[in-house]
């Protein structure tokens, strides 16, 4: 409920809450800005000998320091919005391919060419029957 | 004379433990280009005085390290570790949907290690024999990049509209590098690549922004991740990348590794993507494809890397490809204590390059690679808890920032905002992906020389 209200969107692949975004977003930018500005100022004003190429290389490291601290700021305000699971069959793999776009029915026939090593390790990764299975899916569709 | 020797190397011993450690600290880091951190660490080296096998095996241990970490952040969280991370963000994005980002960061760093020893005797054996026809590659390269873009339109999701748009995107490049020229006098190449890194991020905001678009990106609920099991194939602390890789990702690292040779003069992240680009033409099963381009392409940012050092180093002394001209740069020019008269290539032999190249590399991997190896499961369980996509966004939007100004300086970011939303919209919208972006970005000059007869 608590979610809904925070008016979650999906960003790149993952779910964020729009306003968390909003402010996270200035704050990198800002903060950012600001750690490589004044490092640069620090470095040229008490470091004046320092070679130019030195001077800009270590002025970006104070501005990563920023985004760094921006992003840790954020990631302590707000929290990670991603439901993990780790038991197979926790997840709906079938509408994640579905999001790819792929041919579930030419994926699977690929599998049969696909070298003994790799399936080998697709089984391992809970991975093959996905493939596999929705071979079987579409045939049980097409009859 | 032998305790000369012993002194060398363990001055080259402890430049590679030194450039190993540091670099894989830095490698965690994401966004540090190997050109702002790596150069100026191998400068200070030289100012410094250390002896000239020190300075070398440091610059290569910080390359090999620096391009086995920047894995992590790549694959895990999604952020680019550095420049020639970028065009892996997209592959290891779908990994990580697949809950395979951890099966990523294995595959990626094992094929880096194996990319990187075998890319040391290819490239010295290179630069012995076939370093003159690096100038022919040179004036090819445009055509080359014209033909792979065509290539790769057509297999995007674009298709036809994609081709259509290689034209009208390199007339966009090259008018965004005017503005960067005629603002500080030089062109842009950072703001190029974080802007078409970042335009599905671009795409999406916009969308969410506008009403009209809004539902497009809203969502009721969180999103749900899965995580695969781990794939420990090996016992003890240290793994073996022969065993992690299977016998096509093996043999595609090598086939990067000679290629990365061949095109020693060409751009490094543009040979990344060319080499990912020709995997996935060639691979059909789609887990094989991602898992086994995004492999190699991590290979190759070690191969191209080695290559443009080790080659122009060793045959000639002089700056000739991208690599020497930036992160690797103090090692042909730092005067007066490296001139192109008088740097490394005068003063080590090709022996010596071959012997400190494989152990600067031997050092890093020992460093880097268990490391990443056997905590890449719980550290990606501990990302995926704790590290939310606002927080990933928030330091992704202060690199750009901080990455463009860099560059740039206001313009930088103006430009990197522009070809965010340009390239982001043809991506989301059109098809037209990042592959197709990055080669028409290196095609361009070549492209608008041919066509409209100007630079």
């Amino acid at each position: 409920m608590q979610e809904k209200q925070q008016d979650l969107l999906t960003i790149w692949g993952d779910t964020v809450a729009f306003k968390d975004l909003l402010v996270g977003l200035l704050l990198g930018g800002v903060l950012g800005f600001i750690s490589l500005k004044g490092g640069l100022w620090y470095l040229q004003t008490f470091h004046g000998s320092l070679e130019k190429g030195l001077v800009m290389g270590y002025g970006l490291i104070f501005g990563i320091a920023g985004c760094i601290a921006a992003g840790a700021i954020v990631a302590k305000r707000s929290k990670a919005k991603r439901i993990l699971m780790e038991e197979e069959g926790g997840i709906d793999l079938d509408s994640v391919l579905e999001s790819f776009q792929i041919n579930l029915q030419k994926e699977a026939e690929y599998l049969k060419e696909v070298p003994s090593d790799v399936i080998a390790e697709m089984h391992q990764l809970k991975l093959y029957e996905l493939f596999a299975g929705n071979l079987q899916h579409s045939k049980k569709g097409g009859e | 004379m032998e305790a000369d020797i012993l002194f060398q190397i363990a001055w080259g011993l402890g430049g590679a433990l030194l450039g190993a450690i540091i670099f894989v600290g830095v490698g965690l880091i994401a966004g540090t280009t190997e050109t702002a951190t790596i150069a100026p660490a191998t400068l200070l080296l030289v100012f410094i005085g250390v002896p000239p096998v020190a300075v070398f095996t440091f610059c290569m241990a910080a390359v090999v390290a620096k391009h086995l970490i920047h894995t992590i952040p790549t694959a895990l969280l999604g952020v680019p570790g550095d420049t020639l991370a970028v065009p892996m963000i997209e592959p290891c994005s779908i990994l990580r949907r697949l809950g395979l980002p951890h099966i990523a960061l294995q595959k990626m760093i094992s094929a880096g290690v194996l990319g990187a020893f075998i890319s040391v005797p290819i490239s010295i054996g290179f630069a012995l024999v076939l370093a003159p026809f690096g100038d022919v590659v040179k004036v090819w390269a445009g055509a080359i990049f014209t033909i792979v873009a065509v290539g790769v339109g057509y297999t995007s999701p674009g298709k036809w509209a994609s081709i259509a748009l290689i034209i009208p995107f390199t007339f966009f490049v090259q008018g965004l590098n005017k503005m960067a020229i005629a603002a500080t006098g030089g062109s842009v190449v950072i703001c190029v690549f974080l802007g078409i890194a970042m335009g599905p991020l671009f795409a999406d905001l916009l969308a969410a922004l506008s009403p009209i678009s809004r539902s497009r990106v809203a969502v009721d609920s969180p999103k749900t991740f899965w995580l695969a099991p781990d794939l420990k194939t090996w016992s003890g602390y240290f793994p073996n990348p022969l065993k992690i890789l299977s016998r096509k990702q093996k043999l595609y690292t090598f086939y990067a590794a000679i290629f990365s040779a061949i095109t020693f003069t060409a751009s490094a992240v543009g040979m990344t993507i060319i080499v990912g680009e020709v995997v996935r033409s060639k691979i059909k099963s789609f887990y094989e494809k991602v898992i086994t381009s995004v492999s190699v392409m991590n290979s190759a940012t070690e191969s191209t890397y080695m290559a443009e050092i080790l080659i122009p180093l060793v045959a000639f002394g002089l700056p000739l490809s991208s690599v020497a001209m930036g992160a690797a740069f103090p090692l042909f020019n730092a005067p007066p204590m490296m001139t192109p008269q008088h740097n490394l290539h005068h003063m080590m032999t090709t022996a010596q390059f071959f012997w400190y190249a494989l152990l600067a590399v031997a050092i890093a991997s020992i460093i880097a690679y268990p490391l990443a190896m056997n905590y890449a499961r719980p550290a990606s369980v501990w990302v995926m808890r704790n590290i939310s996509q606002e927080a990933v966004l928030t330091m992704f939007a202060g690199l750009t920032v901080v990455l463009s100004y860099f560059e740039a300086q206001g313009a930088g970011i103006v430009i990197t905002i522009l070809m965010g939303i340009f390239s982001g919209v043809l991506n989301k919208y059109f098809g037209f992906n990042v592959g197709v972006q990055f080669m028409s970005y290196f095609a361009a000059p070549w492209i608008i020389m041919q066509v409209f007869a100007f630079k």
